[in-house]
């Protein structure tokens, strides 16, 4: 058991380390890398264009790059951000908290009202709120989330409330659609003919076989609340790592590119994996 | 309930009728510039009003939806495709095939895209045709949006062979393939529906996005996700409230669907478990 769960803590270091160099490579060979807007700027003098192209030298080969930042992260020092010129060490110790606490209250609200609403349509089976339930999801998901993001803006709410609007559809249809279906299955069917209670069925009967599939559910909208973060920040000016993520993403910083990859990966990992391991531990328990 | 479905059914074919044929309905060209009639509200002549350029936001809603409507349910049947293809054989066979899969997956999850899409365009020449650089728009977001639903399908699939009705099918000497088609393909239905069914406003509105980078849809041929685009200018949905026409056929659009694919094979599926 042991030597399994360090292989998979092996894997998961690995797919991390490699999703740091994708992402690299990608910016690295991205149109407009290597291009500076400073050097547009009339007024710098020769010395100081050398010192702006000089800075950037050390990011034309990707590997001996990558190889670099791993080693200097690996003493805590992550490196130096060209776009706000500080250290990116700085930079996420200052915005991370900010981000990781929008995107953990919207995520887990997003999650709650998407399974409570679903849970409820599919107790009450009635075609008026079938119907009311798409309408309310469908619209969530048609806004452009720079527009979620200035709505809320303006009704002065925070970030968070942006991300469960986002999170909220995807949750919904998914467990909307597999709470219905399960329905019809024999032992369901049995069970409402038995005279078991609704919401008792629904929960041991339909959802409890289904803990593997709402568990991966529950893992990837991690991914995506982290993802939400970013329009919503730049929209709401809350100053977190999405906000970063916009700025580095339109300037080519690598260095902060490369180092917000590998804290969505460590995010993304985590949460699969916790995903992963509570299916496991239920899978064990049920046997 | 049945009678809902129909009639959702009878919507989308009447959307698609009137998509396909938008050349038809439209009363002008999308592209046409009415300049002495910019920003006009709903009137006879124009019954969805103007833009700023003065073009006929009707004209531009059928043309729109023509582009979208072609597009987007193709790109979003093809992401669905890719999660069935890596997710649900990775899950049926396991040992390292699953591994490499989900680390696949993880590492699709974890990485900017946005940077392949800018990469996409650079590739193109400046004076690509419209329709060229939409295909390889939604190709590209059809081939990318693939992970999370690969990973719910595979956390399905686990647990659907872990399940008492493939347990017994296999104790009866039940073949891989009849296993895999008969008992497993038929119980992912939700799953899929659900990521088809959320593709489609993701990618719309993916490729409203995209056309700041030149990709997409490009201006002056109209869509769905473009004028969608058009409704983060909060005060001009404020002051003209019309130009939620596209979100409302979308909506619809997405409602009917909704309605439509909820529990189609209802019937079949009960027959068959």
């Amino acid at each position: 058991m042991k030597l399994t769960m360090w292989k998979a803590l092996a894997r998961r270091i690995s797919t991390l380390l490699l999703a740091g160099f994708l992402a690299v490579v990608l910016v690295r060979f991205a149109p407009g890398f290597g291009t500076d807007e400073r050097e547009l700027d009339a007024r710098l003098d020769a010395a100081s264009l050398q010192k702006i192209r000089q800075a950037a030298g050390g990011e034309e080969n990707v590997l001996a790059f990558y190889l670099k930042f791993l080693r200097k992260a690996a003493l805590g020092d992550l490196g130096y951000s060209r776009t706000f010129d500080r250290p990116l060490r700085e930079l996420l110790i200052e915005r991370l908290p900010v981000t990781l606490r929008s995107v953990g209250f919207g995520w887990l609200s997003g999650l709650a009202a998407g399974f409570l609403l679903a849970g409820a349509l599919t107790l009450s089976a009635r075609p008026a709120f079938e119907v009311v339930g798409a309408v309310f999801g469908g619209a969530l998901i048609c806004l452009p989330a720079s527009l979620i993001g200035l709505l809320l803006y303006y009704a002065g709410l925070p970030v968070a409330a942006g991300i469960a609007v986002i999170v909220f559809p995807k949750v919904f249809s998914y467990a909307e659609f597999l709470l219905k279906d399960g329905l019809d299955l024999p032992h369901v069917v049995a069970s409402r003919a038995r005279g078991q209670k609704l919401i008792r069925i629904l929960f041991l009967d339909i959802a409890l076989p289904l803990r593997s599939t709402l568990l991966a559910l529950i893992g990837v909208t991690i991914t995506a609340a982290m993802g939400a973060a970013i329009p919503m920040e730049v929209v709401c000016d809350s100053p977190g790592i999405g906000q970063l993520a916009w700025r580095a993403a339109q300037g080519r910083d690598l260095v902060l590119l490369t180092g917000l990859t590998l804290v969505l990966a460590v995010v993304t990992l985590t949460a699969n994996s916790l995903a992963d391991l509570a299916s496991g531990e239920f899978e064990a328990a049920a046997e | 309930m049945k009678l809902l479905r129909y009639a959702a059914g009878l919507v989308l074919a009447l959307v698609a009728v009137v998509a396909v044929g938008a050349e038809v309905w439209a009363p002008a060209p999308y592209d046409r510039q009415f300049r002495e009639f910019p920003q006009q509200p709903p009137s006879r002549a124009f019954l969805l009003g103007t833009d700023e350029l003065g073009r006929d936001r009707l004209s531009r809603l059928l043309y729109g939806t023509q582009v979208s409507l072609l597009m987007i349910p193709a790109a979003a049947a093809l992401t669905v495709l890719v999660a069935i293809v890596v997710g649900v054989p990775a899950a049926f066979t396991g040992g390292a095939a699953d591994r490499f899969a989900t680390a696949a997956i993880d590492l699709f999850l974890c990485l900017p895209w946005f940077f392949v899409l800018l990469a996409a365009r650079a590739l193109l020449p400046l004076n690509t045709n419209p329709w060229t650089s939409i295909s390889i728009t939604f190709l590209l977001l059809g081939l990318l949006g693939w992970a999370s639903g690969a990973r719910v399908l595979r956390a399905g699939v686990r647990s659907l062979l872990a399940s008492d009705c493939v347990i017994q099918a296999r104790a009866t000497g039940c073949s891989p393939a009849r296993l895999a088609f008969v008992h497993l393909v038929p119980q992912l239905r939700p799953l899929v529906v659900s990521q088809f069914w959320l593709a489609i406003p993701s990618f719309l509105l993916a490729e409203a996005n995209l056309g700041m980078l030149g990709l997409g849809v490009a201006e002056p041929m109209p869509s769905l996700g473009n004028s969608l685009a058009e409704l983060s200018n909060i005060h001009l949905v404020a002051t003209a409230p019309w130009v939620l026409a596209p979100a409302a056929v979308l909506l619809l659009v997405l409602v009917c669907l909704h309605l439509v694919l909820s529990r189609p094979l209802q019937v079949w599926t009960r027959d068959h478990r």
